[in-house]
């Protein structure tokens, strides 16, 4: 027993040594969490209040909801069966969801001068990193220029979209060949639709994370804005730019040319394409944050901002006309210098100085 | 050679005084740790929404490695005391290998095809609600 | 210098000894009763003390290499090498510094010893994982090491004493 006892003895001291390990009481603060894939990517939902059990749920069937309409790999849905008829003269019916979506992606394209563009499909396919549901298997791969010189003719007319007499809706793509593809802005749209789910089942504060598209609903429980992390694009894994205040009823969303590459000859290729190229955009941008009211104009300007580079996104936002109106951006260069704009200034925290970043504040 | 501490049957003051050296080293690396948070890392491996375990990565005693039940694509994670990875996997597209380690709160590793996310979490990550891009 | 046969033998006892101590101390692992890895009781040190009373310098230290690389042959890891080298050697050379103090017994060398040999171990393994993450494992593997190095140096008391030793040669 003697020697026994060293060993409790030790026992004891460890166990409580362990127990001194400090608790995370700063982590997020304790909601109801929903994890699912959906649109190929991760989706998270976290609910705070209301009965989030049922609310959940139907947040979830509404994501599965929508992509049943604007999935291009589905064949029943709104925009497969739309690309089915490009360029036959049908008129397409389509649920009001997809109008609304097709309304709001032309307004984005026209007012980024093509910069996003809802039916560069032909040319993403080109690539390899069209059909994304299949992305898993896609073969990427460079197109010769005469390829491309032939596709992107197709990518310059935009779904011609009508409301009929009846009320219903039908969409129609005027050439052959072309093909409609809402990735870019579909995860952000189903926000809008998400928070109603949320909202009918007594949710007052959420936060979603839709493929990285995040959108606040209220504020955290203390009462604070969400603080959402900017992902680095140079260590896009474990590392952050910076901590953003996210206010209620806000949407911020990043596009970076880090989060979906291959590499030939030496050479990577992601996967922003330029529509005016048809080649990755070489813009001097490494990552664009966009932060606005509407989810799906964030998730389509930040595409379109990182295409066409920091002059001209710093622009737009200091003319703030159109869909542009009210949103704030952060910018990183590809020399690691990070343009924020004023408006997100306050609640702004700042995590890249020791990987060689440099800040600067916008101001109009 | 005669050795005064080989001939010792009790315990003298100078043992204490050792004792008490050694405590001291242990209290202080222990509080030079403790501004870190303590660095405490988790990982949690979720399949296809299911939570299939959490792994406390810091206090692992040694390299764990397993497959995940119940994964489409045949999927072997692979932990070491503060790390974990995909040490290999069937699917095609191999993000979650390339990945590599992950050895950061707020690390995350994903594999699409299969559905699964690892996520590290621990007191050192940058307090925030979510993360974006 | 002649080989003297009496001294070799000597030698290779205690090595095949402290061998065998290891050996079986690995087959009932602590870490199962304590989560944390590279505890142990360190028996394998009372050798080493025991030597470093009765031999010479160089002689333990031969007999510590010889414990560590047959065990790693035994055990069929090279990782465990590292491991067991550097705690073994930090602790030998604390051991060999203290028991040259005045006013200390086995108890404060053999605790001295478990402390070396656990710092030894986190060092290894913050190399041999390229990371400091091992350096959390330092307080309570040094707590635990008081408590097994007393146990360790009230054995090795009795050995010391109760051990009959011919003299020199």
């Amino acid at each position: 027993m003697k020697r026994l006892l060293p060993l409790l003895l030790a026992w004891a001291l460890l166990c409580g040594c362990g127990a001194d390990q400090p608790a995370s009481s700063q982590g997020p603060a304790a909601g109801d969490t929903q994890y699912f894939f959906a649109m190929d990517t991760l989706m998270s939902i976290t609910a705070y209040d209301g009965d989030t059990a049922a609310a959940l749920v139907a947040a979830q069937q509404e994501i599965n909801r929508l992509e049943a309409l604007w999935s291009r790999t589905r064949p029943e849905s709104d925009v497969s069966r739309l690309n089915a008829h490009a360029g036959d003269g049908t008129a397409v019916p389509i649920q009001p969801e997809t109008a609304g979506l097709l309304e709001t992606a032309a307004a984005a394209a026209r007012e980024s001068g093509l910069a996003f563009d809802p039916v560069l499909a032909p040319v993403m396919d080109a690539w390899g990193f069209g059909l994304t549901e299949s992305e898993a298997t896609a073969v990427h791969r460079v197109p010769g220029q005469e390829e491309l010189s032939a596709l992107l003719p197709l990518t310059r007319d935009l779904p011609q979209a009508a409301a009929l007499e009846d009320g219903s809706y039908a969409a129609a793509l005027p050439l052959a060949g072309q093909a409609v593809d809402l990735g870019g802005i579909a995860k952000g749209a189903s926000a809008a639709y998400v928070v109603q789910a949320l909202t009918a089942h007594g949710v007052e504060n959420a936060i979603l994370s839709l493929g990285g598209n995040i959108t606040a609903l209220g504020s955290r429980p203390d009462g604070q804005p969400f603080r959402v992390l900017v992902t680095d694009p140079l260590d896009s894994e474990e590392s952050y730019l910076c901590t953003i205040a996210l206010g209620g009823g806000l949407t911020c969303s990043t596009s970076g040319g880090y989060e979906r590459y291959f590499t030939s000859g030496g050479a990577a290729y992601h996967h922003i394409i330029d529509p005016a190229t048809g080649y990755p955009a070489q813009s001097g941008l490494l990552s664009v944050t966009t932060v606005a009211a509407g989810p799906a104009l964030a998730d389509a300007w930040s595409t379109a901002l990182f295409v066409l580079g920091l002059d001209r996104a710093l622009e737009l936002w200091r003319a703030g006309e159109g869909t542009v109106a009210g949103m704030e951006l952060i910018l990183v260069t590809e020399d690691q210098r990070i343009y924020v704009t004023q408006g997100l200034e306050e609640g702004l925290q700042l995590h890249g100085e020791e990987a060689g970043y440099t800040y600067e504040i916008v101001r109009r | 050679m005669r050795l005064s501490a080989a001939e010792r049957l009790r315990p003298t003051p100078g043992d204490a005084l050792v004792v008490l050296a050694v405590l001291a080293a242990a209290g202080l690396v222990f509080f030079l740790l403790l501004p870190k948070g303590g660095n405490f890392l988790t990982a949690q491996i979720v399949l296809d929404q299911e939570v299939v375990t959490e792994l406390p990565l810091s206090a692992l005693t040694g390299a764990v490695s397993f497959d995940v039940p119940g994964a489409a694509y045949p999927i072997t994670v692979e932990a070491q005391p503060g790390r974990i990875r995909v040490a290999h996997s069937d699917c095609p597209s191999q993000d979650c290998v390339h990945t590599g380690w992950v050895s950061r709160a707020g690390g995350q590793i994903v594999c699409l095809p299969n559905r699964l996310i690892i996520t590290v979490t621990g007191s050192d990550a940058p307090q925030a609600d979510a993360v974006t891009g | 210098m002649r080989i003297n046969v009496r001294r070799l033998t000597r030698c290779a006892v205690l090595a095949a000894l402290a061998l065998a101590i290891s050996v079986c101390e690995g087959l009932v692992p602590l870490a199962v009763l304590v989560p944390l890895p590279g505890l142990r009781l360190g028996l394998a040190n009372l050798v080493t003390v025991f030597a470093l009373c009765r031999l010479s310098p160089g002689e333990s230290f031969a007999i510590l290499l010889a414990r560590c690389l047959l065990g790693a042959l035994v055990g069929g890891n090279l990782s465990a090498l590292a491991y067991s080298l550097t705690g073994g050697v930090l602790a030998f050379l604390a051991m060999w510094l203290l028991l040259r103090l005045p006013g200390l017994s086995l108890f404060g060398v053999c605790i001295a010893g478990a402390a070396a040999h656990n710092t030894g171990q986190i060092l290894a393994a913050m190399a041999v994982l390229g990371s400091p993450a091992p350096v959390v494992y330092l307080p309570p593997l040094l707590l635990a090491g008081v408590v097994t190095g007393a146990v360790t140096g009230g054995a090795s008391i009795l050995l010391v004493q109760r051990v009959p030793w011919g003299g020199e040669n």
